[in-house]
């Protein structure tokens, strides 16, 4: 076990050198696609925090970051105001939002909690369609331009590039922190028993409600850096095609961990612009990827690496024998 | 127009909507009842049906055989994905898989069919309209109506009368029992699913004809789908029935008289149903 969370922490490690470093020595394409992978690594790790620590898969975390991203284009675009003011309302819609949304779906468990969240975003996904006036329909607010930072301004592809950097990692260290914390550990007592964690006196409901507002608070921060990062806010960001991205993020790094969403987030960004640039059929390339994911890879990446660490081991110990 | 013609239109619009719906939900509750798989490929299902019978009667057969073509190319699509989502243990996964196949499905259909609206003719016979006691509507509608009615009765003798359908109502009751009682539940999980995807591609190819087939109107159809089933309560087909009605008259009543905010009266009727029984209408407790 200690060798596995050694391997990691290197892994960590030399991630950060190549991550800090990396508009020194690569271009301004992999810099904006490495933009791209950590807020979409962010939305992995939201929906993580409920499907690996909570047995809650929602498909809900992309109207979060939708709706922080209308804040930020209506309040931009339709009412000229600065991005200062409008960073915390945008998160807080997100929270009042999945506030919403998990006053619903609290009721149900499992995959019918799948369901109730997938209605949910879908009803969402068609309240921002149909709702021309305010949120100018299918093209969506185009144009939204990035907000400056201590007088640097985040038109400059790296500049946005360390800002998210940051964020992200801000991000995995409150998740990490949360998840290790007295709430953490009950919900995670709660996904694997709930009704032994009730009868310990826990309140088993408020914990899941908590926990998706939670959930939802990230899925809106991630949902504010990629409108700065796209300029555009759409329809699509909260569509079922945008949500398989972070589920896919999510499972391809390993559901039940933080790093596996963060890993995640940065593969498929990367695949799918790889993706793009051999077809135009993206969506089946996505598609099919997922198809594969689901078949052959069930843990993940990381799942995976270190199922063949302990084969690997079995194999050498074998050997000794 | 009269008022009160207008209201007996908009009230025929909710009710053929409904009866369109209640295709393509009946088919989704059952497979989600019995086998805990939230078939995402569902709506997919639908614009596929439509396709391929547009592409029928484009080169040149028959309205019937347009319809047939396309339900039995859906039939036989779920015939596929079912042997596919049947290498999975697990109703997660199986899940995660349906919305893989489903998009796949709906790209390669776009490739395919191009971005363009598709309208299915009626034949003529169906498109005369029809007046009854001084209220005039297409004839087609009507149709639409009448097919769905035909279907839910078939459904329902299906269900309560027939050997398999005793299995199927005792399956979405208790699936461990039944398979413990010697019925191999895996044929039954193909008959539902592939029964469920006839019903929705039934429903696409005849639906094309009203309501154009096109990129995005997968999503649309899957929306309302769901908030029907999740109304009427998650299994039960006479449950499917009456939230089709349910959402069918408040869409058509809220677009007319609320236009772009239609959804949230939708949304609402949600909430209120779901705020009285988080079940469903004639939802049983999940266990």
């Amino acid at each position: 076990m200690k060798n596995i969370d050694r391997s990691i922490l290197i892994l960590i490690a030399v991630l950060a050198i190549i991550s800090l470093s990396l508009p020194f020595w690569t271009g301004t394409f992999t810099v904006q696609l490495a933009t791209k992978g950590l807020s979409l690594g962010i939305l992995a790790m939201s929906f993580g925090l409920l499907a690996g620590y909570a047995d809650m898969v929602s498909f809900a975390q992309m109207a979060f970051a939708a709706i922080a991203g209308y804040v930020i284009g209506i309040g931009v675009m339709h009412y000229g105001l600065p991005h200062s003011v409008l960073i915390l309302p945008a998160i807080l819609a997100a929270v009042i939002l999945a506030a919403i949304f998990g006053w619903i779906a609290i009721r149900s468990t499992k995959i019918y909690f799948l369901m109730m969240t997938l209605a949910l975003s879908q009803l969402f996904f068609g309240i921002v369609f149909q709702w021309v006036s305010l949120t100018e329909g299918y093209p969506g607010i185009t144009g939204i331009p990035r907000p400056t930072v201590f007088g640097f301004s985040l038109i400059e592809a790296p500049m946005l590039y360390y800002v998210t950097l940051v964020v992200t990692v801000l991000c995995y260290l409150v998740l990490r922190r949360l998840v290790r914390s007295p709430f953490g550990l009950v919900l995670q007592g709660i996904r694997d028993n709930p009704k032994r964690m009730a009868a310990l006196g826990f309140n088993v409901q408020l914990h899941r409600y908590l926990v998706i507002v939670v959930s939802g608070t990230f899925a809106g921060i991630a949902g504010v850096l990629m409108t700065y990062f796209t300029g555009v806010i759409s329809p699509t960001r909260a569509s079922l095609a945008s949500s398989i991205l972070v589920v896919m993020a999510a499972l391809v790094g390993g559901v039940a961990t933080l790093e596996g969403g963060l890993l995640g987030g940065l593969v498929i960004a990367f695949l799918m612009s790889i993706a793009s640039q051999l077809t135009t059929r993206y969506w089946t390339v996505v598609g099919t990827l997922f198809i594969l994911i689901v078949l052959f890879l069930p843990n993940g990446l990381l799942g995976g690496y270190l199922q063949v660490g302990a084969w690997l081991r079995k194999l050498r110990k074998r050997e000794g024998v | 127009m009269s008022e009160f013609t207008s209201f007996l239109f908009k009230l025929a619009n909710g009710l053929t909507f409904a009866g369109l719906l209640f295709m393509i939900a009946s088919g989704f509750t059952l497979i989600f009842g019995l086998m805990r798989v939230v078939n995402m490929a569902h709506a997919v299902f639908y614009i596929l049906a439509g396709y391929v019978a547009w592409t029928v009667q484009e080169a040149g057969s028959s309205w019937i055989i347009a319809i047939a073509a396309g339900t039995i190319a859906v039939a036989i699509t779920a015939l596929l994905v079912e042997l596919l989502v049947r290498r999975v243990k697990g109703d997660l996964p199986q899940t995660l898989l349906t919305l893989g196949i489903g998009i796949v499905i709906a790209d390669l259909s776009l490739w395919y069919w191009g971005g363009g609206p598709r309208t299915i003719d009626a034949p003529d016979v169906l498109r005369q309209p029809i007046t009854i006691a001084g209220f005039t509507y297409p004839g087609y509608r009507y149709f639409v109506l009448i097919l769905a009615i035909l279907v839910g009765l078939g459904l329902w003798l299906l269900l309560t009368r027939t050997q398999i359908g005793r299995i199927i109502r005792a399956g979405v009751d208790n699936r461990p029992m039944v398979s413990a009682l010697g019925i191999n539940i895996d044929r039954l999980f193909t008959l539902v699913f592939v029964l469920g995807g006839s019903l929705t591609g039934l429903a696409g190819a005849v639906g094309g004809s009203y309501l154009a087939i096109g990129p995005g109107k997968d999503l649309e159809i899957l929306l309302f789908a769901l908030v029907v089933v999740i109304i009427g309560g998650l299994g039960s087909v006479p449950g499917s029935a009456v939230g089709a009605i349910i959402v069918g008259l408040v869409d058509s009543f809220g677009r007319s008289y609320f236009s772009e905010l239609a959804i949230f009266l939708l949304s609402g009727t949600l909430l209120v149903i779901l705020g009285f029984r988080p079940e469903g209408l004639f939802g049983k407790k999940e266990q």
